[in-house]
């Protein structure tokens, strides 16, 4: 019974979605065509085409007194905006510190379309652990105590190029549930 | 590829269990069959050079190549079989590959003071090559041995804990050894290993001193008393070279490049400690990362930050993130149109800058009502 249950979740999960999927318990996407939900837990979510060892879209929501595990500063209301992206960037760098990322841009970004949220955008570059080239797109931003982003992660070649839009589509996708 | 200052991380799993394979089949292996691991082993250093090349992992300065490459020949008997690299890293350590390669860490080059600790260092890192450490080291581990047996992913573990453990406290202080006797013949100062380790084991973190007791890699403070049974404890004095200018000039640049990282990860501790102790050291720049380190510690009055500041503005107008840093200074203070004027100048110094957008909307909005 509880493998027939398993097999059936396993199925639901794989099946491609034209869905939306929740984070923070508070917010919702949708989920880009031939893209299919490989985990989700309300709280957070991942999304690929072709596998999450090849591509992902994450979303997920933390407290921003703890943003990074390895990284102890808070995220303050009474940060500036260039304050919290240099934070960020500090705790995007520290978690990835061992594929040598490279920050290659840190631009503000308009999330959802009718109630727009402002967020911060950083793409980073580095190489994974196969020495592969990989671009991170990482919006982030703030809602009463939480810290939510949206992560693209994809090798820097075909993926990136073919998956843009469909991260962008995401991103203009947010709305509060 | 071998950790034997202090601990870093790395992941070239497939290229580390090639090497190992062969450096252990090396102590069995007849003599032409050695020149041929020799060959492999040559082949496999210069596969994880173009992989830490392609991984923009090296920090490139010609200048600054040259003069570490005159320093290691001076104190390896001017072999010419050996090589060193910077790696754009800010943690403090050094490390050999195969192939005669050592690679030096940014962060290690910002705690160094003079050519003598860099020479120290080097000569420590060359006394592995040439006493053939990484063979004896895994000829002499039967757990490393089976574990290299049964290959990926257990490799991936042992090159974590390798990297940690460097070569095992014993060739540790064999290399320190020979160091010192390489440093005093080739006419450096032998205190410098007394100064460096202390200024080392002052900064090492409680955790990383209890990674490294369980690691079984001999402590910083173990090296330090070491070598104060062979120097005596007096650090001053000593009667070979330091050459302090000289290495404060090779290096300037690539000690700024290691603040720029230690500020991107916001290491304020590290950034001050660097700083405060000698500022002279970083030049016009080190008003301006004390200032950013001091503002991200937030225990220094606004009044310090700015007057640190404002000698690298004052010594170094065209220094772009100076201008950023006082434009977020003027925020601090709701000094707006201060802020939007420092913003100003910093987009026109650095108009390419990764953060240019985000500033120039910062800008904007400081200035709509």
């Amino acid at each position: 019974m509880i493998t027939a249950f398993k097999i059936a979740l396993l199925l639901t999960a794989a099946t491609p979605s034209a869905g939306y999927v929740s984070m923070g318990n508070q917010w919702r996407v949708a989920v880009p065509e031939a893209w299919t939900v490989v985990g989700s837990d309300g709280n957070a979510f991942v999304l690929s085409r072709d596998g999450p060892g090849i591509q992902s879209i994450r979303g997920r929501c933390r407290s921003r007194q703890a943003p990074f595990a390895v990284f102890d500063e808070a995220l303050s209301s009474d940060d500036s905006m260039v304050d919290h992206a240099q934070k960020i960037s500090a705790g995007l760098l520290r978690s990835y510190a061992a594929s040598a990322p490279k920050l290659e841009a840190v631009e503000p970004v308009q999330l959802g379309v009718r109630k727009a949220v402002p967020g911060l955008l950083f793409t980073l570059q580095f190489s994974n652990d196969k020495g592969v080239a990989q671009v991170l797109r990482s919006a982030f931003f703030m809602h009463r105590d939480a810290v939510c982003s949206l992560d693209f992660q994809a090798p820097g070649q075909y993926f990136v190029k073919r998956d843009r839009s469909a991260f962008a589509a995401v991103l203009s996708s947010l709305r509060r549930r | 590829m071998w950790s034997t200052f202090v601990p870093a991380d790395f992941r070239f799993a497939l290229v580390l269990s090639l090497v190992l394979s062969l450096v252990l089949f090396m102590g069995t292996a007849t003599a032409a069959k050695k020149s041929e691991i020799r060959k492999g082993l040559n082949y496999l250093g210069q596969q994880l050079h173009t992989q830490l090349e392609d991984g923009g992992r090296l920090y490139h300065d010609p200048a600054l190549q040259s003069y570490l490459t005159t320093v290691l020949r001076r104190v390896a008997d001017a072999d010419q079989s050996l090589s060193v690299y910077v790696l754009a890293d800010s943690q403090a350590n050094a490390f050999i590959a195969p192939a005669g390669r050592i690679y030096v860490h940014l962060g290690l080059l910002l705690r160094i003071q003079d050519e003598a600790e860099l020479a120290l260092v080097l000569a420590h890192e060359a006394a592995h090559i040439h006493e053939g450490h990484p063979v004896t080291h895994f000829r002499n581990r039967p757990s490393a041995r089976r574990q290299l047996a049964a290959r990926v992913p257990v490799l991936r573990k042992l090159l974590y804990a390798g990297q940690r453990a460097g070569f095992g406290q014993d060739l540790e202080f064999a290399a320190d050894e020979i160091a010192l006797e390489s440093l005093a013949s080739s006419g450096y100062d032998t205190r410098a290993a007394l100064r460096l380790y202390r200024r080392l084991a002052q900064e090492q973190e409680p955790r990383s001193v209890h990674r490294r007791a369980r690691s079984g890699h001999p402590l910083i403070q173990e090296r330090l008393a070491r070598f104060r049974d062979v120097l005596g404890q007096e650090v001053a004095g000593g009667t070979g070279d330091h050459r302090a200018d000289s290495y404060l000039a090779a290096t300037q640049r690539a000690r700024v490049a290691g603040l720029e990282q230690l500020l991107a990860l916001r290491d304020a501790a590290t950034i001050m400690r660097l700083i405060e102790h000698d500022p002279s050291r970083f030049g016009p720049y080190a008003g301006y990362y004390l200032a950013a380190a001091q503002r991200i510690h937030g225990r220094t009055s606004e009044r310090a930050i700015r007057a640190a500041l404002n000698q690298t503005l004052a010594a170094a107008p065209d220094f772009a993130p100076a201008h950023r840093l006082l434009g977020q200074i003027q925020m601090d203070v709701l000094d707006y149109a201060g802020a939007a004027a420092a913003f100003d100048t910093y987009l026109k110094l650095a108009p390419k800058a990764p953060d240019a957008k985000l500033i120039q909307y910062q800008r904007q909005k400081l200035l709509t009502p």
